[in-house]
């Protein structure tokens, strides 16, 4: 479960502002996050994965309140509990396909990197088609195989949240629907709570639940959006 | 710490000319000021060496440093010489044993070494192939003379006139090979090593010719006069010295004048050399004996004092060339933000990712510090010998 | 005088018995611990002789030339010359007595000029042909006699020489050595004498000496007299003879002297016109008998022969 309550937030130095009564996102479930660009989507994204702290507020995922941790209680906290996933895929140019995905298990010692995790791996590369392409390096990868990394390497630790912004952005149709089908697949499977950020409409009726930030606007405080669970 | 490495590894073999670059100049920073200490220390000890071991040098009065360099290192295209009666002189004072040097003669590139079989024994020299020399003519040759001249026991070669267009000068001498010596690392590998007589005849000093009272010599017969035949100019003189017509060859002039370029002097004692350096200090003398490691130590002061100055303007170029370094690894961690920041958004903790930076510079200085080894060692092993040819060349 | 032989004969015999006796009667019955000895090469069997005199037990003496050369004239092979080089001791006669000398190389350290304190006594001969070539002129090849040994006094000296050099190489056995070499000179001078005595039985007496070997000889006992080329096995021609017949010419009394045994042909034609030759060897190289004394002795008696008034 994801739930910010009463969150106030704010780049420093900067106009824009994100204000959040109160927001809740079932555990389990999937949800999209429209809207028009620079109304705060990835900003949103950012607090719930904690990377940023609200000015006010709270944030919970499950019984854990991140936004009260220390930095790197919530390091740990996000290497363990929640997946990401980049429009820009943001793989390492210099790790070949097996390095990126084993990449969270190499950057804490939180996960413990041995032949099972490897395994795991391997096995999340077979489903999406790119088992035998381990030993290659991300440069000579497709967009689509590129972005199907990224996500093998935010499921790999089996996170309770996949937190994922503009997933398809970058890729043609055909890996779009390739790419969407897989998450949902996974995520139904593992029982993860999805959240995805996107521009394009076309996705939506993939998703349980629609944030429609177009129904608001962030700056100055104006209407706020609320949205529960089914 | 094994994850660690692992990524910083990667990321370096990724960027490999930008690794290999860095891993040079760090090499070099640390090899430079190492490497030519060791170079400088290995070629003052080699240097000093051969000077330590040889006690005394006498030889014509001159540039001390010059009589050394070509009575040890074989070095001097022109040597300075001083008659053989010195070697007389300092023989009747029993006070050492004397070994004669002529250097004054090549074969092609490679000195010849006129001397006596004490040579040998006082350089502890041995014979890789063949025997000592027996008989004028005879030479021996330093393992790397060998391989230059091309030339091996059974074989022969010849004296390089000294001056080519002198057609009245020395003539070239053909010489029998007759022994090999196995390298010593020392200059007398290069030296081909003739008698101190073989010199001389190299010189013109002895030749050897037919015998003009035998008949079959008549058409190089100037004139008889009583006891005394005229030979004219085409009798026929040998340019090499065999069992055949070593009985002709015969020394003109009195031996006592024959040149010589150095003596080694062997005092038997303390005692000894000091009585006869007194022997030699007049100024009216026109003759040195000079202590060769007194010598080689006034030539290395020289070359230490420089060596500072080079180590100083190397660490100068080195500490510049860290900065450098270091403001490329600043640059490209600013070109590295978006991978360092999705690491953080991944999960990646502060230290973890501060690890990883912090490994590929360790790398890096390892790896440069270890190529700085290989160098050192590499020249520590053929530095000198080139130290001492650009030195003594 | 006679008695005076017998005497040195019977000495040399004593010596000899005493030394094998003493030898037989001091065997211990402990093994003597080995000594080791100097080894010395010479240039001719004079020096061995010496040598031996001195060193004793002390020296290994060797001198490798063949016995029917005259050593003077020798010429080594490399492998001799190379046992020269590994000498301990390589003791020359001076004089430009070896030929072979100047042509090879050997260690300077381990060569001893057995006449090097008695430069000022060497007697200059003329050379043989001498010639001249090219732009320097004329060279004469001065030669210089070099029998040394057959003036006793200089035997003595090159002995002396060799006592020295012994005594530099083991010090230790400094007392041994020089009574050894007392005892050699005491041999030497009782020679010398001998031989005095008995040319001063005949001082007018013209010596002919069959090669020119002789001239420290004649030089010692003031003989009046000349040298020819005559090899004792060998008969002289006619022009041979014509030029001793000159050489002889107005000389009262004549005698040659050999340096080995000559024909039977050539002694009686000499006793003919009147000539006593004997034999006065020299004995540069080993004797085909004894040793060197003997052929001194030897040679004593031969001069008596001649010189007997």
């Amino acid at each position: 479960m994801i739930g910010l309550n009463d969150i106030s937030f704010y780049y420093p130095g900067k106009e824009f502002s994100l204000e959040i009564p109160q927001l809740t996102i079932v555990e389990g479930t999937t949800t999209a996050i429209i809207g028009p660009s620079g109304t705060g989507k990835t900003t949103l994204l950012n607090l719930m994965a904690g990377y940023f702290t609200p000015q006010e507020g709270k944030i919970l995922i499950d019984d854990t309140t991140i936004s009260s941790l220390s930095e790197k209680e919530r390091s740990a906290f996000r290497i363990n509990t929640i997946g990401l996933v980049f429009q820009e895929f943001e793989l390492m140019e210099y790790l070949n396909v097996l390095d990126n995905i084993l990449l969270p298990y190499r950057l804490s010692s939180s996960l413990k990197l041995d032949k099972k995790v490897v395994e795991r791996a391997k096995e999340l590369a077979k489903k999406v088609h790119i088992d035998d392409k381990l030993n290659r390096n991300v440069n000579k990868l497709s967009q689509g195989e590129r972005q199907r990394v990224a996500i093998c390497r935010a499921l790999l630790p089996e996170p309770p949240v996949l937190l994922c912004d503009e997933p398809t952005g970058n890729l043609d149709p055909e890996n779009k629907l390739i790419v969407l089908e897989f998450l949902m697949k996974e995520v139904k499977e593992r029982g993860t709570t999805l959240v995805v950020v996107t521009h394009d409409h076309q996705l939506l009726p993939y998703f349980e639940n629609v944030i429609d930030f177009s129904d608001f606007k962030s700056k100055f405080g104006m209407q706020k959006p609320t949205a529960e669970a089914n | 710490m094994k994850d660690v490495f692992y990524i910083a590894w990667q990321y370096l073999v990724y960027n490999k000319l930008k690794t290999i670059i860095l891993v040079l100049s760090i090499a070099l920073i640390v090899f430079l000021p190492i490497g030519l200490n060791v170079v400088v220390d290995q070629s003052a000890r080699s240097l000093t060496e051969r000077a330590a071991t040889t006690p005394l040098i006498l030889g014509a009065k001159g540039s001390p440093l010059e009589l050394v360099l070509n009575s040890l290192y074989l070095e001097s295209d022109m040597p300075e010489t001083m008659p053989y009666r010195q070697y007389t002189r300092i023989s009747a004072y029993n006070l050492s044993t004397v070994i004669p040097l002529n250097t004054s003669f090549k074969a092609s590139q490679q000195p010849i070494v006129g001397t006596s079989l004490d040579y040998f024994e006082f350089r502890d020299l041995e014979l890789a192939s063949g025997r000592t020399i027996s008989f004028l003519g005879e030479c021996v040759l330093g393992a790397k003379a060998a391989e230059k001249l091309e030339a091996s026991v059974g074989g022969s070669i010849m004296s390089t006139p000294a001056n080519v267009f002198n057609l009245a000068g020395i003539y070239p001498l053909k010489m029998s090979v007759v022994g090999v010596l196995k390298p010593t690392g020392s200059p007398d590998d290069e030296a081909v090593f003739v008698d101190i007589k073989t010199a001389w005849a190299i010189e013109g000093l002895a030749h050897g010719h037919q015998d003009l009272s035998k008949p079959e010599a008549a058409s190089g017969v100037l004139k008889k006069e009583g006891n005394t035949i005229i030979g004219n100019a085409s009798v026929k003189q040998y340019n090499e010295i065999t069992p055949q017509n070593m009985d002709s060859f015969h020394f003109h002039g009195n031996d006592q004048d024959f040149p010589l370029t150095g003596i080694i002097v062997l005092p038997t004692d303390e005692k000894a050399a000091t009585l006869l350096r007194g022997k030699y200090l007049s100024t009216e003398e026109t003759v040195q004996l000079v202590k060769p490691i007194d010598v080689m130590n006034e030539l290395l002061s020289t070359i230490f004092t420089i060596q500072n100055y080079v180590v100083i303007a190397v660490v100068l170029v080195g500490l510049s060339t860290l900065a450098t370094s270091i403001l490329v690894f600043l640059l490209s961690l600013r070109l590295r933000k978006r991978e360092i920041l999705t690491m953080k958004k991944i999960g990646g903790s502060r230290s973890r990712i501060f690890a990883i930076l912090a490994s590929e510079i360790v790398v890096v200085l390892l790896m440069g510090i270890v190529v700085a080894a290989i160098l050192t060692g590499f020249v520590s092993f053929f530095g000198a010998t080139l130290i001492n040819e650009l030195l003594l060349n | 005088m006679r008695s005076t032989i017998k005497f040195l004969l019977l000495n040399l015999v004593l010596v000899s018995f005493l030394s094998a006796c003493d030898e037989k009667k001091s065997k211990p019955t402990l093994e003597k611990p080995e000594i080791a000895k100097i080894t010395v090469y010479t240039v001719n069997y004079p020096l061995k002789y010496f040598t031996e005199r001195i060193g004793g037990e002390f020296v290994d003496v060797q001198f490798p030339a063949p016995k029917d050369v005259d050593p003077a004239y020798w010429s080594p092979t490399a492998e001799i010359i190379n046992s020269y080089q590994k000498a301990d001791i390589i003791l020359l006669n001076g004089a430009d007595y070896a030929k072979w000398i100047p042509k090879v190389s050997l260690p300077a350290s381990k060569m001893v000029n057995t006449n090097k304190n008695s430069e000022d006594e060497f007697i200059k001969v003329e050379g043989q042909a001498t010639h001249t070539h090219g732009p320097e002129g004329a060279h004469t090849h001065e030669d210089i006699a070099f029998t040394t040994w057959l003036d006793p006094t200089l035997a003595i000296a090159q002995a002396e020489v060799i006592l020295q050099t012994l005594i530099a190489k083991t010090p230790t056995e400094k007392a041994f050595f020089e009574q050894q070499f007392l005892e050699l000179k005491k041999d030497l001078l009782s020679i010398d004498s001998e031989i005095a005595e008995i040319i001063s039985n005949k001082p007018e007496m013209f010596v002919v000496f069959s090669h020119p070997v002789y001239q420290y000889f004649q030089k010692r006992y003031k003989i009046k007299g000349t040298s020819v080329h005559w090899e004792p096995n060998e008969l002289p021609t006619a022009a041979m003879w014509h030029d001793f017949e000159h050489q002889k010419e107005h000389q009262k009394e004549s005698a040659l002297i050999w340096e080995g045994e000559p024909l039977k042909e050539t002694v009686e034609k000499l006793q003919k016109t009147g000539i006593k030759s004997t034999v006065f060897s020299p004995c540069g190289n080993v004797p085909e008998k004894g040793d060197y004394m003997m052929v001194m002795l030897a040679n004593l008696e031969n001069l008596q022969q001649v010189f007997r008034k």
